[in-house]
């Protein structure tokens, strides 16, 4: 491939070209990551990890530094001040931190979570929760969503209020849902299935209504009812598109579930999150994430999978097994 | 204008009567005072073409007898009751129209699973019916292109529409988007279809031959606001064969079409 026509708009890659190139990107981002890593670096203060409260003479006043992160992020200018022995009484500790951490310290800490953080059972608690609110965001997102699209009175009615659902600041309303459901699973399962039907609704009305009118007027001509024009058109047209909406949308939920972990003590990846940035430990967190993003990668091909066994008209296959 | 004229001892399978079609409050008239009648002729059906330009409601007509559509005024009956969910008549478009989710032989079955006839049933008379369309070891196939030829997909479609209702067929300009030569071997299937099951067949289109060749009775609408305004009796004989379109009549017939259709467009 000659060199002019990889800046060709909208050219092709070949493929060994772009097999070198998705290569190259990596070398690139993890060259940049490590360099980073090596040459910038902040100081901070953190917590000290085996701290025994009971052994110090700890006022209530000062315990709050240990026990209440905003505070401790409220007061980091004069705590940046302390010398290293007042601190150390707090509970704290002034440490040379780099802003990134590097890619072997993020490899190094995942055995290092395998042992104390228990992370595998806290994936499978935030795959749960996840599962739990992908499946009740698509339900209620049907259901609503196939109930506006093809009914005009509820269309008339909500299909505006619905649309301007997508506004709402997701982050922001967790204290609504607190108030209402508590800090359990309850919340969080109502949480990130709220953070995904409000995209999901809308494009379940907009599906609908990108049927094909020939295909209504065909099976009106062949005598069907609305209920069979629903059951043999409208809903295998609108799945077929919509098993990629979903796969792009659920996506998402993995994007608020670090905000509903935040909340209580309850486990899950979120939570491995909030408490790696307690401790200082960014290269746990950059651990987690990047474990965040293989679970989304492997989601993405169990979608990818399910498109290619459930609509197999989509894809190239000729005869029907 | 074309008088239909009604005779006592014939019933007709199609009657429009005084169609009036607007829109934009009546700012719009697209068709006026228009009647359209087709004469049930049992165990031997008909071919009627209706010819005419671009926007003249050509379509619109089979909308209605389809009940797709209804006009502002008039009335629309199809074996002597108004247009409606007992007596659906078939469609083929120019758009594919079948199913791509679907196999050809589900695409093909639709009709008689909607009216609850039983599985084994329904996919028994399909596969006769796919045979009948040149679809044989087809059936199994995804309804779509380029799985199937756009020919092979107009087949699908007639044969879902036959199935159903073989008494009418409405066609809008279902060859449109094919090349010539499937076009033409698409009117030999059409008529030997339409011989073999007698059926009343309501044929689009603007291609004067296709309809010479295909029709016995051929109407041509005027420009908006429209009505059937000539009518050409083909009164060629059937079978008709490729060698048809070589005959001296054939080519007079064309002739006469075309004549006429220029004289309409010059109407206002």
């Amino acid at each position: 491939m000659d060199f002019n026509s990889l800046f060709k708009l909208r050219g092709e890659l070949d493929r060994q070209t772009r097999i070198i190139l998705e290569i190259l990107g990596v070398i690139l981002v993890l060259g940049a990551w490590w360099g980073i890593a090596t040459y910038v670096s902040d100081y901070n203060v953190t917590q000290i990890d085996d701290y025994e409260l009971s052994q110090k003479d700890i006022t209530i006043k000062d315990y709050v530094y240990y026990d209440n992160d905003s505070l401790l992020i409220a007061e980091l200018d004069n705590i940046l001040l302390m010398d290293e022995a007042s601190l150390n009484d707090l509970g704290l500790k002034k440490v040379k931190v780099s802003i990134l951490p590097s890619p072997l310290d993020v490899v190094k800490s995942v055995p290092e979570m395998f042992r104390k953080d228990e992370l595998i059972s806290n994936i499978f608690i935030s795959i749960k929760l996840n599962m739990m609110g992908y499946f009740f965001a698509i339900v209620i997102s049907l259901i609503v969503g196939f109930a506006i699209g093809l009914v005009p009175l509820l269309r008339g009615l909500f299909n505006r209020i619905f649309d301007a659902g997508r506004f709402i600041p997701l982050a922001a309303v967790t204290g609504i849902f607190i108030l209402w459901l508590g800090i359990d699973t309850e919340m969080k399962v109502t949480f990130l299935a709220f953070g995904i039907l409000v995209y999901l609704i809308p494009v379940v009305i907009q599906r609908i209504d990108e049927v094909e009118n020939v295909y209504l007027s065909t099976i009106f001509t062949l005598g069907a009812t609305p209920w069979q024009t629903i059951k043999n058109v409208y809903f295998p047209y609108v799945m077929s598109k919509l098993i990629d909406d979903i796969r792009v949308l659920t996506a998402i939920s993995w994007t608020y579930i670090t905000i509903a972990e935040m909340l209580n003590k309850s486990g899950g990846i979120g939570q491995l999150i909030w408490e790696a940035k307690r401790q200082s430990r960014i290269d746990k967190a950059f651990a987690v994430l990047v474990i965040i993003v293989i679970i989304g990668i492997l989601q993405d091909k169990i979608f990818m999978y399910l498109d290619k066994v459930l609509f197999q008209h989509k894809n190239l296959n000729t005869v029907k097994n | 204008m074309i008088d239909f004229i009604d005779r006592y001892d014939r019933n007709n399978i199609i009657e429009l009567r005084d169609i009036h079609q607007s829109y934009d409050n009546g700012k719009v008239r697209i068709i006026e005072k228009m009647d359209f009648l087709v004469e049930d002729k049992p165990m031997q059906g008909q071919f009627v073409v209706l010819l005419g330009m671009s926007g003249c409601g050509k379509s619109t007509v089979l909308r209605y007898i389809a009940g797709l559509q209804k006009p502002t005024s008039g009335t629309v009956n199809v074996n002597g009751k108004a247009v409606g969910a007992d007596n659906r008549v078939g469609m083929v478009f120019q758009q594919y129209s079948s199913f791509p989710w679907m196999t050809v032989l589900e695409n093909v079955s639709l009709g008689l699973k909607l009216q609850g006839v039983d599985k084994k049933v329904r996919e028994e008379k399909a596969l006769e019916m796919i045979e009948l369309v040149g679809l044989e070891g087809h059936h199994d196939k995804y309804a779509q292109y380029p799985i199937l030829s756009g020919g092979q997909l107009q087949r699908v479609a007639i044969a879902r529409s036959l199935i159903s209702n073989p008494e009418i067929i409405l066609m809008d300009e279902p060859f449109g988007a094919l090349d010539v030569e499937t076009r033409l071997s698409m009117q030999d299937l059409l008529l030997s279809l339409w011989e073999k099951f007698n059926s009343t067949v309501i044929f689009v289109t603007h291609d004067i031959p296709e309809a010479v060749y295909l029709a016995d009775d051929i109407y041509i609408m005027k420009k908006a606001p429209s009505r059937i305004i000539e009518h050409v009796d083909v009164n060629m004989p059937f079978q008709r064969t490729f060698e048809t379109k070589r005959e001296k009549r054939f080519i007079e017939l064309v002739g006469e079409v075309e004549q006429k259709m220029m004289d309409v467009a010059r109407l206002t």
